[in-house]
């Protein structure tokens, strides 16, 4: 009996997701003023589908096929998850006014694949990561009042970018090694990323130096400084960083400067960039070579992608259904290759939907920064998003061997405390511009 | 302000290229590359198998069950039904996976409508079963050819001229897969390679029958191949390296017939210095060494190490058959394929089609060309060659008073033990119908690969009358 719900589930889960996505693209298309639909009914049946989601989820996760039982613990976890998804959409309302409903229900749904996966892989990951979760949004709640607490923050464009390079530099002398990369530092047993808060930092630096004409004098410190950070990040070995900070700078510069011919002589540059880095370090040829042909060196350089790639194969179209495949085998699968795990047990459908539902959280995202007026919330809107776009394209199009794996975290979705806060403020600064904007088209109106 | 709002939208275009392009290389990956990827012995979903569905039949070409799936109270086990002479090609599955129980165990796993077969098992109380395997070799042949072979170890293909369908398959010396896992000490160290399928994956020194690679390039790269000819005297000396004909046996003046059917090492080293080293590698290339044909089975690729820098011993050497070069049983088969069906090699296969729970086939092989490695001509040429073999020449055990057999033999010397013999042809001449190949590991003259080639081609045409 259990097999079969399993079994149906595969089926379940492809429901609630299309649903979900049929539902947000109305949403989408209505807030951009091509069709009418109700909002409400849109969000309500997201989140609806979410919190089935969660349930079937649970009703399997928890069981325990040799004990005939279903564990306590797990459904206690999946109970206080529910609640979160009931509650957790109106309180994040509340907090943001005029934050926009459809990205608190992607994140929602994105953090509780996340919590079912680790469910399924690890337990006390999954609890980690659920209080993660609410570390996250309790940081969140308090955006707004900080914001509002330094009046002037787009005049410390220095500021940032002076912190940003200490930050990295303190990395390369204090920082610690982890899967073959230099950037985490161990402050006692509290450890973190500096490159992830390097991240805030640099977006409100570009954003608040090209809230204004961008001159040529502008152009060359940035592109000076960006470079420089770049490279550090590469000599620490942190690729995927590298490579998302490039892009980002590169996109926000295109949305200051609407200049076509700096963005692809931008990408000219990486290419090559990526032609020297790639004669330069040993560590990137390899990279590459597991990507080229990773069965050719699947012993050593090719053993991560090709596990990936046997778990994506296995799996199928369908999925092998929740517990039934063996994601275990994947190396650094609660992290960098949970996208993997989910293509293995919820099937490539699913996956190709979960794809889908970063879309819409990216699409929204740059609708913000198209719809508000001030230029610098604007920028900073279209940075985060751009920011998280191509590191979910980085970890996503690694995993499946579209391009060569940096190891990047996907956003909402892989294990780990700076992961999910940095994905939960990044959103949530995206959110506060909506709702800036929001409030001043309010203020317009009354004031005519 | 307006360009920038462009230039947002702009982005937003880009971002959804990317994620579309992700969301089409999954696809990609499912939909072209899945099989080949996924049959991986890295892959540890292999060696898992869920023992509360009965995983499907293996069965040859007639039906007979080489291998099924009984229900005890602990769980489904696996049974062997008199497989062992099929062994290497089944498989076996408990300690790891091998042979078909490894290649299509995602198949014999599958559940077709699993969603019915599992309500059905809920209501009714049958069983949930896997897909069934029906492979090309005939148990009878597979049991014919093992007899023959004896005690020798080596290696019998048998391959379907116009299909490439493998009707037998044989690999000596055998085990038993039903007691692979109790075995599994004795078996994983053996010296006798046991477990391994000598036909697909074993590697041979060709000897002689190299030559005919030698004569499609003698016949590619002379114009005159027909009016050159040689006095053999026995051996001769190349760049100090001695070569001898068998048994130093004197041919005195030939043509390339009389050298092929005599199996003249003299004439073979001597032409293959007009021919030269790189063009005997473009030829050996073209006939796809290096590279291999693929197989549902782990094959080892077919190789002539020859190139521009080769000395003219390790040219002659390579030219009949000796030095660095080796071939598998099954490419060589191929090879003799090809040649009897007018240069178009065939995709060799084994896996006949799969059938559901219900007996319907929802899986056919359907015979697909590979390559053209030989012109018309050149097979005519090479035919009428092989025939001489058999009628005057090397082969006389392989001449059958039922049907005309052409063919080719070869000695390989070895550094262990005796000659390993070999026999590779097709039959009948006129219109062939099965192409044939033969080792034999350190011949004792014990058995005769020419004999056991012809009979299992005399069987293979009479298939019909078997059992």
């Amino acid at each position: 009996m259990f097999d079969l719900l399993v079994l149906v589930s595969r089926y379940l889960f492809i429901i609630y997701i299309v649903v979900f996505i049929y539902n947000g693209t109305a949403y989408l298309l209505d807030e951009a003023g091509l069709t009418r639909h109700s909002h409400r009914r849109s969000i309500f049946t997201c989140r609806t589908m979410t919190a089935l989601m969660h349930i079937t989820a649970f009703l399997i996760v928890s069981y325990n096929k040799e004990a005939i039982t279903y564990s306590v613990p797990i459904l206690l976890v999946g109970a206080a998850g529910l609640a979160f998804i009931i509650m957790g959409n109106s309180i994040a309302e509340k907090v943001f006014k005029g934050g926009c409903p459809l990205i608190w229900n992607c994140v929602i749904f994105l953090l509780d694949i996340s919590v079912i996966m680790l469910v399924r892989l690890n337990f006390t990951l999954a609890v980690k990561q659920l209080i993660w979760i609410c570390v996250g949004f309790f940081a969140t709640m308090w955006l707004p009042f900080c914001v509002k607490m330094v009046p002037k923050f787009e005049k410390l464009e220095n500021v940032y970018i002076i912190l940003s390079f200490l930050l990295i530099i303190s990395t390369l002398l204090l920082g610690s090694k982890e899967y073959g990369s230099i950037n985490w530092i161990y402050i006692g047993s509290f450890s973190f990323q500096p490159s992830e808060i390097v991240k805030f930092l640099y977006i409100f630096y570009l954003a608040s130096v090209f809230r204004k004409k961008v001159e040529l004098k502008q152009f060359i410190i940035t592109a000076f400084l960006s470079g420089l950070l770049v490279i550090l990040l590469v000599f620490q070995k942190d690729l995927g960083s590298a490579l998302i900070f490039y892009m980002t700078y590169l996109v926000m510069l295109y949305i200051a400067t609407s200049n076509e011919a700096l963005f692809l002589s931008g990408i000219g540059a990486l290419m090559l960039g990526s032609a020297v880095a790639y004669s330069l370090f040993s560590h990137v040829r390899v990279r590459v070579a597991a990507w080229r042909n990773p069965w050719a060196d699947i012993d050593s350089g090719g053993y991560q992608i090709c596990q990936s790639l046997f778990a994506i194969g296995t799996g199928g179209l369908l999925g092998s259904g929740l517990t039934r495949g063996m994601p275990l085998s994947i190396p650094v699968v609660s992290k960098d290759f949970i996208f993997a795990a989910i293509c293995e047990e919820f099937g490539t459908i699913f996956a190709i939907c979960l794809i889908g539902i970063f879309m819409l959280l990216f699409i929204r995202g740059m609708m913000i920064a198209f719809k508000c007026q001030r230029r610098y919330y604007s920028i900073i809107a279209a940075g985060f998003t751009a920011m998280m776009a191509f590191q979910t394209f980085l970890i996503i199009g690694g995993v499946i061997k579209l391009i060569p794996l940096t190891g990047v975290t996907l956003p909402f979705v892989s294990y780990g405390g700076t992961s999910i806060l940095v994905s939960i403020l990044s959103v949530s600064f995206i959110q506060w511009v909506n709702g800036y904007q929001k409030a001043a088209e309010r203020n317009e109106v009354r004031e005519r | 302000m307006k360009g920038s709002k462009k230039s947002i939208k702009r982005v937003s275009i880009m971002l959804v290229i990317m994620f579309a392009l992700c969301a089409g290389y999954l696809i990609k990956i499912i939909s072209f590359d899945r099989n080949a990827m996924i049959i991986n012995s890295y892959n540890p979903r292999i060696n898992s198998s869920d023992n509360t569905v009965k995983r499907g039949d293996i069965r040859d070409i007639d039906g007979y069950v080489l291998a099924y799936s009984e229900y005890t109270p602990e769980g489904y086990v696996r049974k062997y039904n008199d497989a062992v002479t099929s062994c290497q090609v089944v498989g076996y599955t408990g300690a790891g996976k091998y042979g078909i129980e490894a290649a299509e165990n995602f198949t014999l796993q599958n559940i077709d409508s699993e969603l019915f077969q599992r309500l059905r098992r809920f209501i009714k109380g049958t069983e949930v079963q896997g897909d069934n395997v029906y492979l090309t070799i005939d148990k009878d042949l597979q049991d014919i050819a093992s007899n023959l072979m004896g005690t020798n170890k080596g290696a019998v293909v048998v391959e379907e001229v116009s299909t490439g369908r493998v009707l037998c398959m044989v690999s000596k010396p055998q085990f038993d897969p039903q007691t692979v896992a109790d075995d599994w000490d004795r078996l994983k160290d053996d010296e006798n390679s046991q477990l391994l399928n000598r036909a697909s994956q074993g590697l041979y020194t060709p000897g002689s029958v190299f030559k005919i690679v030698t004569t499609v390039s003698a016949l590619r790269n002379m114009t005159d191949v027909y009016d050159f000819s040689v006095d053999c005297a026995g051996e001769e000396e190349f760049n100090n390296k001695v070569i001898h004909c068998f048994n130093n046996k004197v041919h005195g003046t030939e043509n390339i017939i009389d050298a092929f059917a005599n199996s003249c090492n003299v004439f073979f080293s001597e032409i293959s210095t007009q021919i030269g080293a790189e063009a005997l590698r473009y030829t050996a290339d073209e006939m796809l060494f290096n590279t291999g044909v693929p197989f549902d089975l782990s094959v080892s690729v077919p190789s002539v190490q020859l190139n521009s820098s080769s000395t003219e011993s390790e040219l002659v050497e390579t030219s009949i058959g000796q030095g660095k070069t080796m071939v598998t049983p099954l490419f060589m088969a191929s090879i003799a394929q090809a040649i009897a069906n007018n240069g178009v090699m065939m995709k060799p296969y084994i896996i006949d089609h799969v059938e559901n729970y219900d007996g319907v086939a929802v899986d056919t092989t359907i015979p697909e060309a590979y390559a053209n490695i030989l012109t018309p001509d050149e097979c005519d040429k090479l035919k009428e060659m092989m025939i001489e073999v058999v009628n005057r020449g090397t082969g006389y055990n392989a001449d059958s008073d039922y049907f005309q057999v052409a063919g080719k033999t070869g000695t390989a010397e070895n550094p262990s033990g005796n000659d390993h013999l070999w026999f590779v042809g097709f039959a009948p001449a006129d219109n062939p119908q099965y192409a044939v190949s033969v080792v034999l590991e350190n011949g004792d003259g014990s058995a005769n690969a020419s004999v056991i080639a012809r009979k299992m081609l005399y069987n293979a045409i009479n298939r019909d009358e078997l059992n």
